[in-house]
C-alpha cells in the first residue's frame, strides 16, 4: 500500500507452498516418533519435547524430503509454529508433582519445552535456522493466527523461505496428571515451506477486508467454490486443519478441483490453492 | 517507500508503576521494584524476591466487578489494552479505522491452568472450558476489526508482537494496531525458573538481587506486568493529529539456533538482529543515543549479549550508553521487551539515561558504557532496545524521537 493512505481497501497477500509435510500419531506412537522423527536429528533432541513439537518437526522433515528442497540451504530461513494448547499434558503433570513435593519437583524443562515458543525454538535448532522463529496463536484460533502472521512475515520479505508449522491433539486430550493421556486422540502435524513470491505449484493466497462501511469482503479472487468457510468455534478451527491434513494428502486432480479456503475470524479467508486451479479460475 | 509506524498510545501495568509519567519518574529515580513476598510460602525459606505488578488497574469507564470477574491473567492484557486505547484516544472515537492486536504472551495457558489449580479448579481437566485466547479476548471487549494474534518466544515475546504489529501497519492490512507482551509470575513458573538455576539466590537483599553487568550478579529476579502499545500509520496518525510518542523506526530479528536455553556464545546470529534492526531504520552505529539492554543478571547472558552489543555497533559501541532496566523492574519475561520499549520512551521524552542500578562493581568481561546507579541527561534521538529468549530468538527494536 503506498504510504499515507488508510487500509480502506481490501488488502491480498500471496505467496508460494514449495512443499507439505502431513504428520499424525496416537499417545502410543509418540514415543518411537521421540526417538526417530524422520530425519538427521542429534541422540535425545526431543526427549524433552512438548508432543507437539515431536510431530510438528516430523512434519517439517517428512516435506525437507521433497524433491523441490532438494538442494535448498536452510541457514536464513525463519520457522513459525502456532500449536494448540501445547503444555497441557505435561502441564497437569507438573501440577500433581508440585502438589506432592513442592517447587523441588517442578522440572526445569516445563518452561523451555512445553511453552508456546518450544515447537518453533525446536525446529530452528535442530535446521540450524537463524532467520526469525516465534510461536503463535497457543489457542483455538492458532489456525488463522499461524496463517495471517506467517503470510505477513513471507509478503515482501528478504526471507529466503519460512516455515509455517500448524500442530494439535484431535480431540484434545484430557490429561491423566502423570504426563500423558488415555483420551484416544491423535497428535497431528502440518508444515508448509513457503516462499515468496509466486512459483509454480502450491500457492497460500489470503484476503482481507478493508476498513470502513464501504469496503467489501474479498476482491481479488472469490473464495474457492464448493469450500465452507468455518465459523468462529475451536471445534471449528480443529476441524479446519484436520481438513488441511486432508487436502494435503490428497492427490493433486483433488487438489485442483476443490482448494482449501478457510475463513478468519476477522473478515477475510485464506486459500490454498493449485497453480492450475488459480489459472482455470482466471480463464473462466 | 515503507509506512512510517507511530507510538500514539501506551498503555502499561509494571512494578513501578501503572502510568506512563508514574513509571518514568521511578525509573529516572532509579527505584527497584522488587520485593521479599511469600509466593512459596513452603517452600524455598518461605519467601521470594520478585518485582510484583501489585493491584491491575481497572481502566476507566468499566465497571470494577464485571472487571474483577475476568481471570488475572485477562485483567492484566485487558487492562493494558484498553489504556493503551484511551490514551490515543481511540476507546471510542474510531471511525473507519481498522485496528488489530499482536499480544507477546509466552505461556497463558501454563499459567492459567496453574492459577485456576491452585484456586482448587481442575480447567487443565476439561479442555471444553478453554475456549478463547487473551488476545481474542481482548479484541472482543474492545471491539477491534483487525487480525489478532499471541506471540511467543519466551522474553522476546513482545519484541515479536511489537515487530508483526508493525509490518501489518506497512503492508497495509491495519491501521492501527495494539501490540506489547506481559507475564505473570506463579509459583510454578518460579520453580522452574529456580530449578534451571536462572534466579538469583541473593534472598537476603532483595534491592540488591537485580544486577545486571555487575561481577557479583547470580541470575535474574523475576518481575511482572507488561505494556502494550498503539501504533499507528502515518496517514492515521496525521489524519486525527495524534499525539506521537516516538516513532517505531526499526525492527529486526534472528535467532541462534544452538541451544533451548543457553545463549550461543557465538555474537554473530544475535548481532545480526541489531544490525537488520539499524538497516530497517535506516540508522548507522554512530547515530544511536542509548541501548536498552536485555541483560537480565544472569552470569552467562549478560557476557553473551556484551560481545553482540561489540560485534554489532563495532568500535562506536564505546560511545553508546548502555542500561538494563531490569536491574529495577525485574525480568518480566514475556513482558520484557515491551516494557523496555516503555524505557525507551522514558528516555526520549525526558532527554535522560535510565541507569542500571546495583552495578557496584562491572564486570570486565561486560565492557560497555554502563550508566550505573543514576540516572543522567542526554540528548536521545534514536534508541535500540534488545530481548533475547529461550529457543535462541533475538530482536531489536529502534525508536526515534518525533520531530
Amino acid at each position: 500500500m503506498p504510504a499515507g493512505q488508510l487500509a480502506a481497501s481490501a488488502a491480498t497477500s500471496t505467496c508460494s507452498v514449495a512443499a507439505t509435510g502431513v504428520v499424525a500419531a496416537a499417545p502410543a506412537e509418540l514415543s518411537a516418533l521421540r526417538d526417530q522423527p524422520g530425519g538427521p536429528v542429534p541422540p535425545r533432541f526431543l526427549r524433552h519435547s512438548d508432543e507437539q513439537t515431536v510431530v510438528g518437526l516430523a512434519a517439517v522433515l517428512q516435506a525437507m524430503g521433497s524433491p523441490a528442497l532438494r538442494d535448498e540451504c536452510y541457514d536464513e530461513w525463519g520457522v513459525v509454529a502456532a500449536p494448540v494448547f501445547p503444555g497441557r499434558l505435561s502441564g497437569a503433570g507438573t501440577f500433581t508433582k508440585f502438589r506432592e513435593g513442592g517447587c523441588a519437583a517442578i522440572s526445569p524443562h516445563i518452561i523451555p519445552q512445553n511453552s508456546l515458543h518450544s515447537v518453533a525454538g525446536a525446529i530452528s535448532i535442530c535446521l540450524g535456522m537463524h532467520g526469525p522463529n516465534f510461536g503463535i496463536g497457543g489457542g483455538p484460533h492458532a489456525l488463522a493466527e499461524g496463517l495471517t502472521v506467517a503470510l505477513s512475515l513471507v509478503d515482501q520479505s528478504s526471507l529466503p523461505g519460512l516455515w509455517l508449522v500448524l500442530t494439535q491433539w484431535s480431540p484434545e486430550p484430557v490429561p491423566d496428571g502423570r504426563g500423558g493421556t488415555q483420551t484416544e486422540t491423535t497428535c497431528q502435524g502440518v508444515a508448509l515451506a513457503l516462499r515468496p513470491g509466486r512459483e509454480q505449484g502450491m500457492a497460500l493466497r489470503m484476503t482481507l477486508p478493508g476498513a470502513g462501511p464501504a469496503a467489501g469482503p474479498a476482491t481479488f479472487l472469490a473464495p474457492a467454490p464448493h469450500t465452507a468457510v468455518d465459523p468462529e468455534t475451536p471445534a471449528a478451527g480443529r476441524e479446519s486443519l484436520a481438513r488441511l491434513a486432508r487436502w494435503l494428502t490428497a492427490d493433486e486432480p483433488r487438489q485442483i478441483a476443490l482448494p482449501w479456503s478457510f475463513g478468519l475470524p476477522w473478515g477475510g479467508h485464506v486459500d490454498l490453492i493449485q497453480q492450475q486451479y488459480q489459472q482455470q479460475a482466471k480463464a473462466a | 517507500m515503507k509506512q512510517r509506524v507511530w507510538i500514539t498510545g501506551v498503555g502499561a501495568a509494571t512494578p513501578l508503576g501503572h502510568q506512563f509519567e508514574t513509571f518514568a519518574q521511578s525509573l529516572l529515580a532509579g527505584k527497584s521494584g522488587v520485593e521479599s513476598r511469600p509466593l512459596l510460602p513452603h517452600d524455598l525459606g518461605g519467601r521470594q524476591n520478585i518485582a510484583p505488578v501489585g493491584q491491575i488497574p481497572v481502566p476507566s469507564g468499566w465497571d470494577e466487578g464485571a472487571f474483577g470477574r475476568f481471570n488475572r491473567m485477562e485483567q492484566l492484557t485487558l487492562s493494558c489494552a484498553a489504556r493503551a486505547l484511551q490514551d490515543a484516544g481511540l476507546a471510542t472515537e474510531r471511525g473507519d479505522l481498522r485496528i488489530g492486536i499482536v499480544l507477546g504472551l509466552g505461556a497463558e495457558y501454563l499459567r492459567v491452568w496453574e492459577l485456576d489449580t491452585l484456586a482448587g479448579g481442575n480447567r487443565v481437566y476439561t479442555p471444553e472450558s478453554d475456549v478463547t485466547t487473551a488476545a481474542h479476548l481482548i479484541h472482543r471487549e474492545l471491539g477491534l476489526n483487525g487480525p489478532a494474534a499471541a506471540t511467543a518466544a519466551a522474553c522476546a515475546s513482545g519484541g515479536y508482537a511489537l515487530g508483526v504489529a508493525r509490518r501489518w501497519i506497512q503492508l497495509g492490512w491495519v491501521d492501527v494496531c495494539l501490540a506489547g507482551g506481559c507475564d505473570l509470575i506463579t509459583p510454578m513458573s518460579y520453580g522452574g525458573f529456580y530449578n534451571l538455576r536462572a534466579l538469583s539466590r541473593r534472598e537476603d537483599s532483595p534491592q540488591a538481587a537485580s544486577r545486571p553487568f555487575d561481577r557479583a550478579r547470580d541470575g535474574f529476579v523475576m518481575g511482572e506486568g507488561g505494556s502494550l502499545f498503539v501504533l499507528e500509520s502515518e496517514a492515521s496518525a496525521a489524519g486525527r493529529d495524534a499525539f506521537r510518542y516516538a516513532e517505531f523506526a526499526g525492527f529486526g530479528a534472528s535467532s541462534d539456533a544452538t541451544h533451548m536455553v543457553i545463549p550461543s556464545s557465538e555474537p554473530g546470529p544475535a548481532s545480526g538482529a541489531v544490525k537488520s534492526a539499524l538497516a530497517d531504520a535506516g540508522v548507522g552505529p554512530d547515530e544511536v543515543d542509548y541501548v536498552n539492554a536485555h541483560a537480565a543478571g544472569t552470569p552467562v547472558g549478560d557476557r553473551a549479549e556484551s560481545r553482540v552489543l561489540q560485534l554489532a555497533f563495532g568500535e562506536a559501541i564505546s560511545r553508546i550508553p548502555v542500561s538494563s532496566t531490569k536491574s529495577m523492574t525485574g525480568h518480566l519475561l514475556s513482558g520484557a521487551a515491551a516494557v523496555e520499549a516503555l524505557a525507551c520512551l522514558v528516555a526520549i521524552r525526558h532527554q535522560a539515561l535510565p541507569p542500571t542500578i546495583n552495578l557496584d562493581d562491572p564486570d570486565p568481561e561486560c565492557e560497555l558504557l554502563h550508566v550505573p546507579h543514576h540516572a543522567r541527561p542526554a540528548p536521545v534521538r534514536v534508541v535500540a532496545s534488545n530481548s533475547l529468549g529461550f529457543g535462541g530468538s533475538n530482536t531489536c527494536l529502534v525508536l526515534r524521537k518525533a520531530a
